[in-house]
């Protein structure tokens, strides 16, 4: 007789999980690519929203704050720091609900294959990065044409803060999927926290212009915000501003400890998450 | 829940039934073995059924609660409670399912087959008790394995081989074999969402069956699809039981079960009511629903190969589409 290959209760072995992970990345991969095209492909234009939605995005946002609000206050490139602001934050905004989604949709997968569920909201912040990466295009257009800044040699920093955005962005997806399948509730505060998120994060305006008033306390509090790290960097990738050290250290900080802390908890509780799902 | 059809429970017309003469088989030890099944009926007879039993799958006292927060009972402390309401899909449910054997699971809506079903193919864990496998990974296959519906059949039969662990140059490799035996012809390249529920069913069966799994676990799809193809996934099925695989078949086609399978379980709010010979645990689950009388003698076992399909009619599709 073989040795039990499956013992239902028992939880899969860490670092072996993590190699089956790997051994699958296939399957993330091509689901991915499956869905970004399964997704417009009942549409008239079809793979354009890709570069058409986030064009549409940042003119609505241009119009409302950077003409009707007025909150350029003397940026001569406000163009170019909102929409690169709110391009990066699009990417992170996506994968907090779409994360969740995943298992939800793939309910049905899960219910007939095994395999690490981890691959789907990994699945899903690929479908987001490839967005992101989309829109990175119309981004690069807008502003060369509107400010005449074109990229440079110091767009080359575009890899290394990708990379780490997409770690945080994988911990938050997996984190939020922890949280929110076993209470469903906490979804329908997604909308609102990541709207808070917005406002509090240096898209539409720099935090440190803005709320001068602000007292030290809550000056430091909100400069924990992940976010200031990581568009402190971008900043840097797109529109070739200084970058703050701090920033540097933030985002590999948030990017690689989120990272770990959600897979962590993800992988310790899925058997307890698989159970909500059916 | 069903409304059940008598005052009696399955419990009592088991008991009823053995104290007028039926041999149906407790679930106990002797249930724990394959129970050898009479020579010539059905035409279903192989060799690995009177050998020595060599276990497949072994559940033990699974038990599995859903919880849900809404349809909560009535009065203000239970809609107020941040408990969830509890439905016990399965209640100790032990069972053994050896190689080469074919074991049906009958029960009426709501009784827990599709949940048991999923616990032994090891896709969702119980909440107590325990599932062993030996020799291999079960492949299950359900209505709607998860395809995409907007891609085309071609590349969802891609990502199901992929989701059971392939990767892409494996496919590659049996791609054309899966999309042959699907007949699917020029609409395998046709997205999904415009298959028929048979053309859905063709997809779902021949991935399942690509990775040629010997352990198969089908909740109530084999029934649709056309006649072509439905004898086609039964010899499919059958070739798997000659190489000593294993299939479970959840299915309300009672003639089927009886030709088809060497063993029958009835499950009943959750619990194994009886386990063994398919056609002596079906009379007793048709006397419990009093849709046949004990004493009336099955009509539907002389059909042979024919009574496979025989029962679309009463098929249903309470699991999910």
């Amino acid at each position: 007789m073989t040795a039990p290959s499956t013992t239902a209760p028992a939880r899969p072995q860490r670092f072996g999980y993590l190699a089956e992970l790997w051994r699958r990345r296939d399957f993330a991969w091509y689901t991915a690519l499956g869905n970004l095209r399964a997704r417009h492909s009942n549409t008239f234009l079809g793979a354009v929203w890709w570069v058409l939605s986030p064009l549409l995005l940042g003119m609505v946002f241009l119009l409302v704050f950077g003409i009707i609000l007025d909150t350029r206050k003397g940026d001569p490139n406000y163009v170019g720091y909102l929409l690169s602001g709110l391009f990066a934050f699009t990417f992170t905004r996506t994968v907090m609900t779409s994360g969740v989604q995943a298992m939800k949709t793939n309910a049905k997968l899960i219910s007939t294959r095994q395999f690490p569920r981890l691959l789907l909201p990994i699945t899903a912040v690929i479908e987001a990065a490839i967005g992101f990466l989309a829109s990175i295009i119309p981004f690069f257009l807008i502003v060369g044409i509107s400010s005449g800044q074109w990229p440079g040699t110091y767009s080359l920093i575009l890899l290394p803060i990708f990379v780490l955005h997409v770690l945080f962005n994988v911990g938050l997806a997996v984190f939020f999927t922890v949280l929110v399948i076993p209470v469903p509730d906490l979804g329908n505060f997604m909308q609102f926290l990541s709207r808070i998120w917005l406002y509090t994060s240096p898209i539409i305006f720099p935090i440190d212009v803005r709320l001068k008033e602000l007292s030290e306390f809550w000056f430091t509090v909100l400069s924990f915000n992940p976010m200031v790290s990581f568009l402190g960097v971008y900043r840097g990738a797109l529109l070739g501003r200084d970058i703050d050290p701090v920033h540097w250290f933030g985002s590999i900080a948030w990017g690689v400890g989120l990272l770990v802390v959600g897979v962590y908890l993800f992988i310790r509780n899925e058997t307890r998450l698989v159970r909500y799902l059916r | 829940m069903t409304p059940r059809p008598g005052p009696v429970s399955a419990e009592e017309t088991a008991r009823a039934l053995e104290q007028r003469g039926e041999r149906v088989e407790r679930r106990d030890q002797r249930a724990d073995r394959a129970a050898p099944k009479p020579a010539g009926q059905g035409g279903w007879v192989r060799s690995a059924e009177t050998a020595t039993a060599q276990p497949a799958i072994v559940a033990r006292d699974l038990k599995v609660v859903y919880r849900t927060y809404g349809a909560r009972e009535k009065g203000i402390r239970n809609r107020l409670s941040v408990r969830p309401a509890q439905v016990v899909a399965l209640d100790g449910v032990s069972l053994t399912v050896n190689r080469g054997e074919a074991l049906g699971i009958i029960g009426a809506n709501g009784s827990g087959k599709t949940t048991l079903v999923h616990t032994l193919a090891g896709t969702f864990p119980p909440d107590e008790g325990t599932v062993e496998t030996f020799g291999g990974t079960p492949a299950m296959l359900g209505l709607g394995v998860g395809f995409i519906r907007g891609l085309s059949g071609r590349r969802n039969v891609y990502l199901g081989a992929m989701a059971s662990g392939m990767r892409k140059a494996e496919v590659d490799e049996v791609i054309d074999e899966v999309i042959e035996f699907t007949e699917l012809g020029d609409a395998i390249d046709r997205p999904v969402a415009t298959y028929s529920s048979g053309m859905y069913q063709r997809l779902a069966f021949a991935v399942a069956i690509q990775s040629r799994p010997s352990m198969l676990l089908l909740d109530e799809s084999l029934s649709v699809g056309d006649e072509g193809f439905k004898q086609k996934s039964k010899a499919k099925m059958e070739e798997i039981l000659s190489e000593s695989g294993t299939i479970v078949l959840v299915s309300h086609g009672m003639g089927r079960l009886q030709t088809f399978c060497d063993r029958v379980a009835w499950l009943d709010e959750g619990k194994l009511v009886r386990i063994g010979d398919p056609e002596r645990v079906i009379r007793a689950y048709r006397s419990h629903l009093g849709v046949i009388a004990p004493e009336v003698e099955d009509d539907d076992d002389d059909a042979g190969a024919g009574a496979f399909d025989q029962d679309d009619a009463d098929l249903e599709f309470d699991t999910e589409i």
